[in-house]
């Protein structure tokens, strides 16, 4: 037990002694990360200004239900209104500004569009897009979806009071009046509940608004991308220092174990800069933060050296924490909200420990400790830090 | 210590490094193993320290097998198993229990002119008398080198020579590998391994006619 303590002394202070150079390239790291913004900005956006994007509503339809269901289906969701403004050109101007780029999108609403849904006819609408658009594409999407079930949602009324009529032998003008009347009572009735998200946010990014979002999902990110500047620390210690520990009596828990938490002393210090400022700007509970925070740590640590175990420790560790960095917290939700990625990557992320990473420091963000998910990471925790125990011994047998 | 190793094979996956090797290590007794490159002298040393699991046969130590016997044995091997990052003494600090055992070791060895400083900063033959050191730290009967000259200059050499030669005097024991002629010097009986086994050889046995050994695996 006594050597095991000095053992653990020894990789903290080994950890220590790294330090410097790990912050040297924690300034590389940010300085990359940055210019890969900068430039992905550039590409998405051209020489536009990062603002919201245009999108405009072309009006062939001019009825009154017309402006008012697009004008809930503009309203209802923060996240998009954050990034997009909506106009409501004419034809001729909409058609130049997008050829200029001046837009991202134009949606054209058909004459007689609403009065179509109401008689099952479906008049289609119709939308271009510029000729560089991004992910406004996706937004755009999500809120022609949001409309169409919306006003489709009138039409199961309509179709119930025309079979009724037609059962009581009230075809024809009758019929018709009904249309006119059922037409202004539902669509006035589903477009009052635009009252609804007066009050509540409906979001892609759930709880958080879009900047909470994006510094939760940085944290991870940035969390698992350290691994890098940390190589020199966990680039695994030579057979010949392997086989001495073997050798002395130190078992392969014990080592790495020692090596988990010189690693997990290391990440301590780089998750009180980052969740400091989150604390200082949003005055979020303290204890939450901590404790999700260690957590975290845990999972981090435990995820990191299964990768540096798996690999040789050189340019190929490097492109594997990358690669895995990346794709774990693209499928797991932390760089693009999941409810906007294709429907597999929901089923993939509860397999993923950054997924539950993502949701407990929301939970955080939100002032809450989140049980489930700190349970969650404890497990992946154990899980991965098993599977090094075992690569550990089966490369050295 | 009596060291007694009989019929011992090792091989990694399908490839028999060791065949058949026994020998004997009395006290006091300096055995010399030479082969050339890839002929298992390292793989013997392993398996010897008990840091590998032979596949086949015995080692026992005054008579008695099993685990415990390898606390007597120390292993120098030929990379120094020192963690780069932390200092000599932070190295000993690992492997000695009792700080004050390693004392003698840095003068013998001549460490405590760097006993402070950082392994990445030592030389070659620096770091190899750091590990010789962390090899007595169990206070060994027998100690394995595994071309504990290699790469080192003359002084040090000599130096680490000069630690076994009052090692042995002391009624310890140690088996040898080696590529130097001059290391032969200290070994009462000489073996070459080949084809997995141990070869007894004369122990003058130097120049062409080793070099003639070595090569075609028997005397011209």
């Amino acid at each position: 037990m006594k050597r095991f303590v000095i053992l653990c002394q020894l990789e903290l202070k080994r950890a220590l002694r790294c330090l410097p150079r790990i912050l040297l390239g924690t300034a590389v790291l940010l300085a990359v990360i940055g210019a890969v913004i900068f430039c992905g900005q550039h590409l998405l956006y051209g020489e536009q200004e990062l603002n919201k994007a245009k999108i405009a509503f072309v009006l062939e339809d001019d009825s009154f239900f017309t402006a008012m269901a697009i004008r809930l289906a503009t309203t209802q969701s923060a996240s998009t209104r954050s990034a997009c403004e909506f106009v409501f050109p004419d034809a001729e101007e909409a058609a130049r500004e997008l050829e200029n780029n001046e837009l991202a999108a134009v949606a054209t609403i058909p004459k007689g569009f609403v009065s179509s849904i109401a008689s099952g006819e479906n008049l289609p609408i119709r939308i271009d897009f510029a000729n560089e658009v991004g992910y406004e594409a996706l937004i755009f999407e999500e809120i022609a979806n949001a409309a169409m079930q919306i006003l489709g949602s009138t039409q199961a009324g309509n179709y119930t009071a025309r079979d009724f009529y037609r059962l009581c032998d009230r075809d024809g003008k009758p019929l018709q009046a009904a249309y006119d009347r059922l037409e202004s009572a539902y669509i006035s009735l589903v477009l009052s509940r635009e009252s609804i998200f007066r009050a509540q946010t409906v979001g892609a990014t759930g709880s958080l608004n879009v900047l909470q979002f994006f510094l939760a999902g940085g944290c991870i990110l940035f969390l698992l991308l350290w691994g890098i500047p940390c190589i020199r620390y966990l680039t695994r210690d030579s057979k010949c220092l392997l086989a001495q520990f073997r050798q002395s009596g130190f078992s392969v828990i014990s080592t790495i174990t020692a090596k988990f938490t010189g690693l997990g002393f290391l990440y301590l210090i780089l998750l009180l800069c980052i969740l400091l400022p989150a604390w200082i700007l949003w005055s979020v509970p303290v204890l939450p933060l901590i404790l999700t925070a260690l957590c975290l740590l845990l999972a981090a640590c435990s995820l990191l050296l299964f990768l540096y175990e798996i690999s040789d420790g050189g340019i190929g560790t490097v492109f594997l924490v990358l690669c895995s960095a990346f794709g774990l917290c693209l499928l797991s939700g932390c760089i693009c909200p999941l409810p906007l990625l294709p429907g597999f990557c929901s089923a993939i992320a509860r397999f993923l420990p950054t997924t539950y990473m993502m949701n407990g420091l929301t939970s955080a963000f939100l002032g809450v400790f989140s049980a489930y998910n700190a349970v969650a990471m404890l497990l992946s925790t154990a899980v991965f830090f098993s599977l090094t125990v075992l690569i550990r011994i089966l490369r050295t047998k | 210590m009596r060291l007694q190793a009989e019929h011992i094979q090792k091989s990694y996956g399908k490839h028999r490094i060791l065949t058949d090797v026994s020998f004997t290590l009395s006290p006091g007794e300096c055995v010399g193993i030479v082969g050339v490159n890839g002929c298992g002298k390292s793989t013997l040393l392993s398996v010897l320290s008990g840091i590998a699991k032979a596949d086949g046969g015995s080692i026992t130590l005054n008579g008695k097998s099993g685990r415990s016997i390898f606390r007597k044995i120390g292993l120098v091997p030929q990379d120094n198993p020192l963690i780069p990052d932390l200092s000599v003494r932070d190295n000993l600090k690992l492997w000695y229990s009792d700080p004050d055992a390693a004392r003698p070791y840095l003068k013998l060895l001549g460490i405590t002119p760097f006993y402070k400083q950082q392994i990445r900063k030592l030389s070659g033959g620096q770091k190899k008398r750091v590990s010789i050191a962390i090899a007595m730290a169990s206070d060994p009967a027998i100690l394995l080198l595994d071309e504990p000259g290699a790469a080192l200059d003359l002084p040090c050499k000599y130096q680490i020579r000069a630690f076994l030669k009052q090692y042995l005097a002391n009624g310890n024991s140690a088996v040898l590998t080696t590529h130097e002629e001059a290391d032969l010097d200290l070994c009462s009986r000489l073996y070459l391994l080949k084809d997995g086994r141990l070869l007894p050889q004369p122990a003058t046995l130097r120049g062409t006619e080793l070099l003639h050994i070595l090569q075609n695996g028997s005397k011209r």
